[in-house]
């Protein structure tokens, strides 16, 4: 019915949407009635009588009827945005679960976020205005024809020669506002994103002393572009002189010359032709209603094609329902990769190409390699945010695409190198992992992860707030809170994105302590950046664009002098370089 | 920080009345006055004109019928008629489009002024009160506050003026008439003006909570969309989707009042139209039938008029939600505006010429204000903090995170002012510099350098804006960036992209470099300026920065100590004072925490090592 995608519309959207719109239809006759009951009064006063007076009772009917149902129009357009609105923001939040963190980077879900707060508000003139008022606007003229016709025919006939008018003058000035849009879409853009800059390079812009030219410059940009515009609109805007002319002469002009026509042939009475003249009115009350949906229904629709798009988006996974090989078993977990594939959409060339590998229960498998050469993508393979184009990945045996989602992610403790710390205290960052994690849960956990110290110097303890608006955690107190996770999870496999250098001489200790607790007696797979734990790990496998580049224990890497082995020994250059470097007296100019 | 506060509302300004930001916005259109003026009295001619066509067209009525015999069509009073309606409707349409003109104008400047003007105001404010500034997210929050600052000018000042001025034409047309429908009308035009946004306000409150409530609901909603990959591998989702779903139907709950006040409004608005045209056509058939009005000229002129002056009256409350959420938004703007800079600065100051580029730092204490937890996790950052550093010397700040080295820079830039002691450049101390004066000491490379999305060229520029290509070339190849830069077509004049999204990490950095050649200051600041490169990028562009550095004094903060083992003497800060300080070889001999850290980072295996 209303031409959107069903997934933006609720049946309770769908209902207010139907209560306002005939609410909004039903007004259009009683302004008929009122207009013509005024026409009347004018009959009736011609025969000497006060007719509103006489019909106290039914207009009382009538003004409260109006109220009722412009009270019914406008809390219909409310209840159905307020529904899409909560609807459309689950719809956006489902589907980004779907889709998942492999697929959706760190840039994608910022772009996300935005749409679903600011750009879901814009829907909210989509729904009431756009789609009730459109349909109102369009009923206006037929409804005021009708009543015209059933006055006097001949009237009803030169007013719908009328009726054309109004899309005339819409379709003419969205033309116009159209080619200036466009013209100035361009500039517009270069000036907002130059200020959006300022904003945020203005420290920078201080410390050049450029603040106040660049002021300057962006003030000239402005004014050079209203110039431009008002050029464009000087012309284009005199289509207004035109139009409320034509207005006038076609609407109000022709219906009271032919009312009055008809008067001379004996058709109508005075008091028609009054109301026929107030009549002609309602025709320019649908420009109103017009131009408000045009521009608000135009934003709406932008934001609801953005989203429709990405609900469109395929998921990467199927969302089949697998078996659930039971409760979290107490025993680690064979984990197998068997000529895994997979690219990224859009992508032209696989992130993972043909990988084949196994970790054996309680083994620790360092997994090294630079960047984009697949670690990531093997994380989001294990987790099944995504799912190999070819190959499969088995699960003790079983290929994963017979598993529960949930059962597979269920086995799983993921401690990234940057947890996300969610707006809230820090026992609700800590029951993520489990939802009814008792007290004593939350405390040996911490303890476990080196991490119940610092929260108990916190004055606030487990009810310190954390995340974007809250206090913002150390990496490597983040890293911990992520460990405790882990540790509440309980799950037989960890995937342990190692921290990088950022980590203090203090951290370190508390850190290595921590893990090693995590890490025993489960299978683990390790991104590792640290020689110390690649040296701990039971084996290493390279990965360099995409291909298993090696893999073998330390020392048989080491004997196969291939990309492990180069590693070493370019470290070791790397180091006695800068050692002769710092000793170089050359260096300290001056 | 509170929960007020994520709803984006700062103390200060917040007590500031409703009427004080009107007056306040309002002194920002001086500038249009005249151009508004037109604008409103287009509009206002506009209406009353409209009013004039029905008015005419229902009075043609009598006109007609007075001067025609039943069957004969009269046609030269028909043609008088039409003609007027004609000349009242290129009123409209002159109006309409001097109305319309006038009306863009406005909108197009008043917005990029109010931008401007929230610009300069915090100009003076960066970085210090700006840290929110720094995300995207609040960038694009503070760009819409301005977007929705200027219905406030373009829909709410021409509806509220001709709600009152309109309505006072017609009835002073209505006294001509007879005075008896002006003490009828009057009573029905005040209610919808003024009594009916009044009563709208009594009923819905100002919106302030429901604002609030969708800035914790947009918080959670963008949290829920980030934090997805540790929800999924939590199994988190369903959980997570409940509450959003929670949060939104008790936001919704909370909109109830302010929908309800709305649509109540409008009920209202319905009732005082019809009641008043009703009146007036009471109060006229009751004229009429005394003999007072003619019954078919001037009652149904009087109806028709009145008809559109109810129409018009209730514009005010109409565009009430507009001008509520212009305000709340202008609210939030001001408070951000009137902040109190975290430095004073002079007019007058010696200038930078001649001062010898020694550092000292004598007994500073520092402490960031409460409101500033942006900056730093430690409120307390030097407790009586000294060092200095000899001309020409390249020294390094090393030490643990969060323990001050960037409050080093962020002093020597006047970024703030430390609350006791003396920072000296030379012989003078830094107060007695202006601050344009004191930028010119320093050129400063940071983490994460901002590149402006214009062309290379502009961005090196930034450096020195008068610098000639020449010079720009060869700041380039002080910083390794020429031989790049002759490999892309469009050379110097290609985008860098949002933040310089176009270029690599190393690139941004080379340019940020590039930038501190040109500008050839005497001191060089490298705040954590390699941090965010992998090793083998962090290589070359240490290169570049001994080009930077050569002949000028040099404070660099790292966090890779391999950077720095060549520093004159290096600087281990720890807990906001110096802990150790020697060369490189005297601290590792010394065996403390450099010699400790210089163990751990040898462990650490950039995987970008691997070579093909």
């Amino acid at each position: 019915m209303l031409g959107v995608d069903d997934r933006l519309v609720t049946p309770a959207t769908l209902k207010w949407v139907k209560v306002g719109l005939l609410a909004g239809l039903a007004t259009i006759p009683t302004t008929i009635v009122l207009y013509y009951v005024l026409g009347l009064t004018i009959d009736a006063a011609l025969a000497g009588t006060n007719q509103i007076r006489d019909w106290l009772f039914v207009l009382t009917f009538l003004v409260l009827l109006k109220a009722g149902l412009a009270w019914l129009f406008r809390t219909g357009q409310f209840r159905a945005s307020s529904e899409a609105k909560l609807n459309v923001r689950d719809q956006i939040y489902q589907q980004v679960v779907k889709l998942g963190p492999g697929i959706l980077g760190k840039r994608r879900t910022g772009e996300i976020a935005n749409t679903a707060t600011e750009g879901v508000e814009y829907l909210d003139y989509y729904f009431s205005v756009y789609f009730v008022q459109i349909w109102v606007a369009i009923a206006i003229p037929i409804f005021l024809c009708a009543a015209m016709f059933s006055i006097d025919w001949v009237v009803g006939l030169w007013t719908l020669a009328g009726v054309p008018l109004t899309p005339l003058f819409v379709g003419s000035s969205a033309r116009g506002f159209r080619r200036i849009s466009k013209q100035n879409e361009e500039v517009k853009n270069r000036n907002s994103s130059q200020y959006l800059d300022s904003i945020q390079g203005m420290s920078t812009l201080k410390m050049f002393n450029e603040g106040d030219r660049r002021g300057q410059q962006m003030e000239a940009g402005n004014e050079t572009q209203r110039q431009l515009t008002m050029k464009l609109l000087l012309v284009a805007q005199f289509q207004f002189v035109f139009l409320e002319l034509g207005f006038a002469l076609f609407s109000t002009a022709v219906a009271m010359a032919v009312a009055l026509y008809r008067w001379s042939g004996g058709f109508m009475t005075p008091g028609e032709v009054v109301a026929v003249v107030l009549l002609s009115l309602e025709f320019s009350r649908t420009l109103l209603l017009i131009g408000e949906f045009f521009f608000a229904g135009a934003l709406g629709r932008e934001v609801a094609a953005k989203v429709i798009e990405f609900l469109n988006e395929k998921a990467p996974v199927s969302a089949g329902v697998g078996r659930n090989p039971g409760a979290k078993p107490d025993k680690a977990v064979r984990i197998e990769f068997r000529n895994v594939t997979f690219t990224y959409p859009g992508a032209d060339k696989p992130a993972l190409q043909n990988l084949s590998m196994t970790l054996e229960p309680n083994e620790t498998v360092a997994l090294i390699g630079r960047s984009g050469s697949g670690k990531t993508t093997v994380t989001n393979l294990l987790l099944r945010t995504l799912e190999p184009d070819s190959g499969e990945i088995l699960f003790d045996g079983i290929p994963e695409k017979e598993l529960a989602l949930d059962w597979i992610r269920e086995q799983i403790a993921l401690v990234p190198q940057d947890p996300f710390l969610f707006y809230g205290t820090i026992a609700d960052n800590l029951r993520v992992a489990k939802e009814n994690a008792t007290e004593a849960e939350l405390v040996a956990a911490t303890k476990s992860a080196e991490l119940y110290d610092y929260i108990r110097s916190t004055p606030d303890g487990f009810a310190t707030k954390v995340g974007d608006q809250g206090m913002a955690l150390s990496g490597g107190q983040a890293q911990r809170l992520a460990i405790a996770r882990a540790f509440l999870k309980n799950a037989p496999i960890v995937v342990l994105d190692e921290p990088t250098s950022q980590i203090d001489v203090e951290t370190e200790t508390l850190l290595n302590r921590a893990l090693a607790r995590l890490t025993e007696n489960k299978t683990v797979l390790l991104i590792a950046h640290r020689l110390s734990t690649i040296e701990q790990a039971d084996r290493i496998i390279v990965l360099e664009g995409g291909l298993l580049a090696e893999s073998g224990t330390r020392q048989a890497l080491l004997a196969q002098g291939g990309i492990y082995a180069g590693m070493i020994r370019t470290k070791r250059d790397i180091e006695s370089q800068t050692h002769s470097h710092g000793t170089a007296p050359a260096v300290a100019g001056g | 920080m509170s929960v007020e506060a994520t709803a984006g509302e700062l103390p200060g300004t917040g007590k500031a009345t409703n009427l004080q930001i009107i007056r306040r916005l309002l002194t920002y259109m001086t500038p249009f006055n005249a151009i508004m003026f037109t604008s409103l009295t287009a509009r206002v001619v506009k209406i009353v004109a409209q009013a004039a066509v029905l008015g005419i067209a229902a009075a043609s009525v009598g006109l007609y019928i007075e001067s025609a015999t039943p069957g004969v069509v009269n046609w030269d009073v028909l043609w008088r008629q039409v003609r007027w309606i004609a000349l009242a409707g290129t009123i409209v349409g002159f109006a309409s489009y001097i109305e319309n003109y006038t009306g863009h104008y406005v909108a197009f400047r008043i917005l990029a002024a109010f931008r401007d003007k929230f610009y300069y105001a915090m100009l003076p404010l960066a970085p210090a009160r700006t840290a929110k500034l720094q995300s995207g997210d609040a960038v694009s929050r503070v760009m819409t506050d301005c977007e929705r600052v200027e219905p406030f000018y373009a829909h709410t000042i021409a509806p509220a003026v001709a709600a009152i001025s309109v309505p006072i034409i017609l009835l002073a047309w209505c006294w001509s008439v007879h005075p008896t429908l002006v003490w009828a009308l009057a009573p029905f035009y005040v209610a919808t003006t003024f009594v009916l946004p009044w009563l709208v306000s009594k009923l819905g409150g100002d919106g302030i909570r429901y604002r609030e409530q969708l800035g914790q609901v947009n918080a959670f909603v963008a949290d829920s969309i980030q934090g997805v990959r540790d929800t999924v591998a939590f199994g988190y989702e369903k959980r997570r989707a409940r509450e959003l779903w929670e949060q939104g139907a008790s936001m919704q709950a909370g909109q109830e009042k302010l929908y309800g006040a709305d649509a109540t409004q409008r009920a209202l608005a319905e009732i005082f139209i019809t009641v008043g045209i009703l009146a007036s056509a009471w109060v006229g058939v009751e004229l009429a039938l005394a003999g007072q009005i003619s019954t078919l000229v001037e009652l149904p002129a009087v109806i028709a008029v009145s008809v559109v002056g109810f129409y018009v009256s209730v514009g005010m409350a109409n565009n009430y939600t507009d001008f509520r959420v212009s305000i709340i938004a202008a609210r939030r703007l001001f408070s951000m505006m009137d902040q109190p800079p975290a430095v004073v600065d002079r007019q007058q100051g010696a200038t930078s010429t001649g001062v010898e580029s020694s550092i000292h730092f004598r007994n500073v204490h520092f402490e960031y204000d409460a409101d500033d937890v942006d900056w730093s996790r430690q409120k307390k950052v030097f407790d009586g903090f000294s060092f200095d550093i000899v001309p020409g010397r390249h020294v390094a700040l090393v030490g643990p995170s969060g323990t001050g080295k960037s409050t080093v820079v962020n002093l020597l830039l006047r970024q703030w002012d430390p609350q006791t002691g003396e920072i000296r450049i030379g012989n003078r101390p830094l107060k007695d510099f202006s601050l344009v004066e004191l930028q010119k000491f320093f050129a400063v490379v940071s983490q994460r350098a901002f590149i402006f999305n214009e062309s290379i060229r502009d961005n090196i520029l930034l450096g020195r804006h008068d610098a000639t290509q020449a010079d720009v070339e060869a700041a380039a190849r002080g910083a390794g960036l020429a031989e790049w830069i002759a490999t892309l077509p469009d050379g110097y004049n290609t985008a860098c992209g949002e933040r310089g999204s176009k270029l690599s990490g190393g690139q941004r950095q080379r340019v940020a470099i590039a930038r501190a050649i040109l500008k050839n200051a005497p001191i060089v600041l490298l705040d954590e300026a390699t941090s965010s490169l992998d090793v083998e990028t962090e290589l070359g562009v240490m290169r570049a920065i001994r080009n930077l550095s050569k002949g000028r004094t040099s404070l660099t903060i790292a966090h890779r100590l391999s950077t720095i083992m060549d520093s004159d003497e290096i600087l281990v800060m720890l807990e906001g004072r110096i802990a150790e300080r020697g060369t490189h070889n005297e601290l590792i001999a010394k065996g403390g925490w450099y010699a400790r850290m210089f163990e751990i980072q040898k462990d650490e295996v950039d995987a970008t090592l691997v070579k093909d």
